[in-house]
């Protein structure tokens, strides 16, 4: 009897929780779960062009895609991006950080006036750098003259195209990641800085011995996020650029899979992009946990 | 909050302020001024508000704000009730099976629908929702940043409190609706600031689902109206575009400064 009502209960326990979490659940699955089974299902397969008969193809997807000459571009670009952009993004947000924790006069307005590229949508503001780089009539070809430099094309010349998208890029992400950085500083008791100040410390050790260590739980919080933000990019090339032109130059991984999904409709190898995009995920995803773990032992 | 900075540091302060400001006020400068202006660097002064004139007499901007409030408070409607039950039941509920849900919800973390553009296309064509509004919302229903968000919020509310509830005779429901719910404003609020601002910027999986111009969403009529427009004098009516998309979550923003800040900062979402 007395067991008979604690099966009972533990049932009811079991189905109120399920209960409750089916509403997320049903999207999670057909959203997310799913979708990646699917891909990588997909990834074996081609699909003729009236999407009516599959074919199973085995590797052949993976072996098409890696011979493409125009996907060894597109990730080199991402791994240049990626490369340039992350420690970028951190050292820049940490310069900006560290002038901006300080008692001012109008800290207020230069929080806005660094922050501010964050709360809009990308579009708006990759809209207007589209404006501002253009040559002969735009702002900064205009102000490169007036300093007597020669004028540069920046978004239709292959050698300086993926250099200025980064440029913008870094505009957006630094100001973002520099808020993390704020509130990691704030973390950090004052009486650190007041004992170096009476040994006499310089404000490079003080920076390499007391503020850096410090800060390296935030560091690399922010370095998973910074991380994935990067590898996801899509939204300013879409914008400044024309397919990821010129010649590819500027054409990232997400972008690829974007156009090889909606624009050539090649499901198979838009699959098989899609699984290296996870790939890439993945790393971040291993890199994260890594960084709980290590935290776990930095406060114990 | 350190001493107060050298003459040296202010400047370069100033500076850089400046320097990530000109894009902003750029932009303002050359909506506020006759279009024939746009490529002029003179500061001589005029004004006018004719570029905004012709955006909104040109292109249904408005029309297209209306869609993205439907979307972004449509997705937010529902994942308050989707994140606030889920939250519930991983924080309270010691269901079976819960292992497994912890590790979907990882797996979501990883892996946001963002990037399942092509399976999620081809979901809502088998659903028959391609170029429909509900079609951008769907994927966004369930939220495991919001799940996780909740749970870390419910966790902590004393369990003293929900005891006494219940020998008053309080459901689980009531429970939820009269204490959890109203202790963890703090959260909702994070929460709902990330999730609008994030589906407000949301420009890639409106223009892979929507079709018609009459449910696109502002990111994508800026889009398109930028590419149309992006010659010569036409710039003034871009920029002045890109203000109007621009302009409601700014000053939302300059006004909920603190908690702008402090829910990207907890969630790591913009």
């Amino acid at each position: 009897m007395a067991n008979n009502r604690k099966l009972f209960s533990k049932t009811r326990t079991n189905l109120t929780g399920w209960l409750f979490m089916a509403p997320s659940m049903v999207f999670l699955l057909s959203f997310t779960i799913f979708p990646i089974f699917k891909t990588l299902v997909q990834s074996f397969f081609t699909i003729s062009m009236n999407g009516k008969t599959k074919k199973f193809v085995g590797l052949e997807n993976y072996s098409t895609v890696f011979k493409d000459p125009v996907f060894a571009i597109v990730l080199k670009n991402t791994l240049k991006f990626a490369a340039i952009v992350i420690p970028l993004s951190l050292i820049i947000g940490l310069a900006l950080a560290l002038l901006l924790n300080k008692k001012f006069r109008g800290r207020g307005i230069a929080r806005v006036a660094i922050f501010y590229p964050n709360v809009a949508p990308v579009i708006g503001f990759a809209t207007i750098w589209v404006f501002l780089l253009t040559p002969t009539i735009g702002l900064v070809d205009n102000v490169v003259r007036m300093l007597g430099l020669p004028s540069i094309d920046f978004l239709n010349n292959p050698k300086y195209a993926l250099f200025t998208i980064m440029g913008v890029y870094l505009w957006r992400e630094a100001s973002f990641i520099m808020i993390f950085y704020l509130s990691g500083l704030q973390n950090i008791s004052q009486e650190y800085y007041e004992a170096a100040h009476l040994d006499g410390a310089s404000r490079l050790t003080v920076l390499r011995k007391i503020t850096l260590p410090l800060i390296m739980p935030t560091t690399l919080f922010a370095l998973t996020i910074t991380m994935a933000n990067a590898f996801k990019m899509v939204d300013l090339t879409m914008i400044m650029t024309t397919r990821g032109g010129p010649n590819n130059s500027t054409n990232l991984l997400m972008h690829h899979i974007y156009l090889t999904a909606f624009t050539y409709w090649d499901q198979g190898q838009a699959a098989v992009l899609t699984i290296v995009m996870l790939g890439f995920m993945t790393l971040v995803a291993c890199i994260q946990f890594g960084v709980i773990d290590r935290r776990t032992h930095y406060e114990n | 909050m350190q001493k107060k900075p050298s003459i040296l540091s202010y400047s370069l302060l100033i500076l850089v302020s400046f320097f990530w400001a000109v894009p902003l006020i750029w932009a303002v400068i050359t909506t506020f001024r006759p279009s024939n202006m746009a490529t002029s660097l003179s500061f001589q002064f005029a004004f006018t508000l004719d570029n905004l004139r012709f955006v909104l007499e040109g292109a249904p901007f408005l029309k297209y704000g209306l869609n993205t409030l439907i979307i972004v408070f449509g997705i937010l409607g529902v994942q308050l009730i989707t994140i606030t039950l889920g939250g519930y039941a991983l924080a309270r509920i010691d269901f079976a099976g819960k292992n497994i849900v912890m590790l979907l919800i990882m797996m979501q973390i990883i892996v946001p629908a963002d990037i399942l553009i092509m399976a999620n296309y081809q979901t809502l064509r088998s659903m028959q929702l391609v170029d429909t509004r509900l079609g951008i919302m769907l994927p966004y229903f369930a939220s495991a940043m919001g799940l996780l968000l909740l749970r870390q919020a419910f966790k902590g509310i004393p369990t003293a409190i929900v005891d006494a509830a219940r020998i008053d005779g309080a459901t689980t429901l009531q429970t939820l609706l009269h204490i959890f719910i109203p202790s963890c404003k703090t959260s909702f609020i994070s929460f709902a600031i990330c999730s609008l601002s994030t589906h407000w910027n949301n420009f890639l999986w409106p223009m892979i689902v929507i079709n018609s111009v009459d449910k696109r969403p502002l990111t994508m009529g800026l889009a398109l109206f930028a590419k149309a427009n992006d010659s010569g004098p036409m710039w003034a009516m871009v920029t002045a575009a890109s203000i109007i998309v621009m302009l409601p979550l700014f000053i939302l923003f300059c006004t909920f400064q603190k908690q702008f800040v402090s829910s990207f900062v907890t969630s790591g979402l913009k």
